[in-house]
């Protein structure tokens, strides 16, 4: 395990190589964060092929906008995540995903039970073993902000629950990870 | 709790860094960012945890795709990538038979016929519940039609009713109407019918300004010039067809006058109409 320190300055160095468009950078992206970008994405959309396609799309962007990414903002992997996110909930989001896809109903969160990402085959056992250790309801903001692209207001009117209330329960769940995690 | 910890507690910071910020919130945060080490470590283990959570849904991209995604960047062509079917349909030729195995023919012809029927089956009830869910929506449709045409004719019934009643009180021969004019707004008019030996009378107004929330007309039958009040009319502004008033015994004229609400015992506000008989 690298130190925090070093991991930064291993970040900063793949930093400036994106920026250069150097392509040994871009491999190392590749090869360090696709899997998890790909898990992302299919989360989000819940099949693989149309996850790699968005990958790419993902990949064309970060190529595209390293130049407005800001270190001081944020660390490169939260800029890429947040990335692929929106590309996920925009596909989401689209008419020609939502033709393809019957059942993605709100109601499935409304009791706070979790079936679709337990019981999905794509799941890896790492996640599932993380999130079981979850309360229902945390997990369920975490999955709806996280991974469905609800809004705040969205996932609270969907709850039934203040917008406060989400936001610290979106906290609470992290915490709970936090603990998990390391 | 500080303040910082309280801005730690409120979970806006989770909502930073997943990105669910607006500008306006973006700037504030990276100003407390700025302003506050413990707050700036709090957002890195936020994005040290939301990366676990990341990582550990991650799945193996297929073997291709780097190229391609290399392909995409750089502006070439990119490939569409072969993909194996998960589950391969296998058809089973129930034509090629060892001749040994005759027993076995006759089940694999029996779980043919099986199928068959089983999937014959399913395409029938599908069917089925296709005509059932027609049916559903059109008894659905005529039930709320049906409904509709009750709440009409019940309509209908209630003004019939109301017709009729007026129409007698208009035949009855014992009956007189008297005109009530207007004595200062020109548009005002009402009639009143007065049954001289039942001693019954309706009123009805053709015609009387609204009147304001606190003031309500009064009915008036005149007698060796004393008014003698027979009635409120409704506040609500619904005169139709008629309203009974009560029975007048002896009178020489009518008149509605605008009281306060809930009337008087001698009349106070403006005239509106009077009618002589």
């Amino acid at each position: 395990m690298l130190t925090k320190e070093e991991n930064i300055a291993k970040e900063d160095n793949l930093v400036a190589l994106l920026k250069n468009k150097d392509r040994q950078g871009y491999n190392m992206l590749y090869d360090n964060y696709a899997p998890t970008l790909l898990g992302v994405l299919m989360k989000i959309v819940g099949e693989q092929e149309a996850a790699e396609d968005l990958l790419q799309d993902v990949f064309v962007k970060i190529w595209n906008n390293i130049g407005s990414y800001d270190p001081k903002k944020g660390r490169l992997y939260t800029w890429m995540l947040n990335i692929t996110r929106n590309t996920g909930i925009d596909k989401l989001r689209s008419k020609d995903f939502k033709k393809g896809e019957q059942n993605r109903p709100i109601d499935k969160y409304v009791n706070g039970i979790r079936e679709d990402s337990l019981t999905s085959k794509t799941d890896t056992i790492g996640l599932k073993k993380l999130v079981e250790q979850l309360k229902p309801d945390q997990y369920t903001v975490i999955d709806m902000l996280y991974f469905k692209g609800y809004s705040q207001s969205e996932t609270a009117e969907a709850l039934g629950i203040p917008l406060g209330t989400v936001k610290t329960r979106a906290r609470a769940a992290l915490l709970e990870l936090r603990t998990i995690v390391t | 709790m500080s303040k910082v910890e309280d801005y730690i507690s409120s979970g806006i910071l989770e909502s930073y860094v997943m990105g669910l910020t607006s500008n306006w919130e973006n700037l504030q945060v990276e100003a407390m960012i700025a302003k506050h080490p413990e707050i700036k470590q709090e957002v890195e283990a936020i994005e040290a945890n939301l990366l676990s959570l990341a990582q550990a849904a991650a799945v193996k991209p297929h073997a291709d795709l780097k190229e391609n995604i290399f392909a995409a960047i750089e502006g070439r062509p990119v490939p569409k990538i072969e993909r194996k079917k998960e589950e391969e349909v296998k058809v089973i030729d129930i034509n090629v038979e060892k001749p040994a195995a005759g027993n076995n023919t006759i089940w694999k012809w029996a779980v043919a016929a099986s199928v068959t029927l089983l999937l014959g089956s399913a395409a029938f009830n599908y069917y089925l519940y296709g005509k059932l869910e027609d049916s559903n929506s059109h008894l659905a449709h005529l039930t709320n039609e049906h409904s509709d045409l009750n709440k009409n004719f019940a309509s209908l019934q209630t003004n019939y009713g109301q017709s009729t009643e007026q129409l007698k009180i208009y035949q009855d021969a014992n009956s007189k109407m008297i005109c009530l004019t207007p004595v200062s707004d020109s548009s005002s008019l009402a009639h009143i019918y007065w049954n001289q030996n039942a001693k019954t009378v309706f009123v009805e107004v053709n015609n009387l300004p609204l009147a304001a929330d606190t003031m309500q007309y009064e009915l008036w039958a005149i007698h060796n010039g004393t008014p003698q009040s027979i009635g409120l009319l409704p506040i609500d502004h619904k005169f139709d067809p008629v309203i009974q008033m009560s029975n007048v015994d002896s009178a020489q004229a009518f008149a509605i006058t605008l009281e306060k609400k809930g009337g008087v015992l001698t009349p106070a506000g403006q005239m509106y109409v009077l009618g002589k008989i």
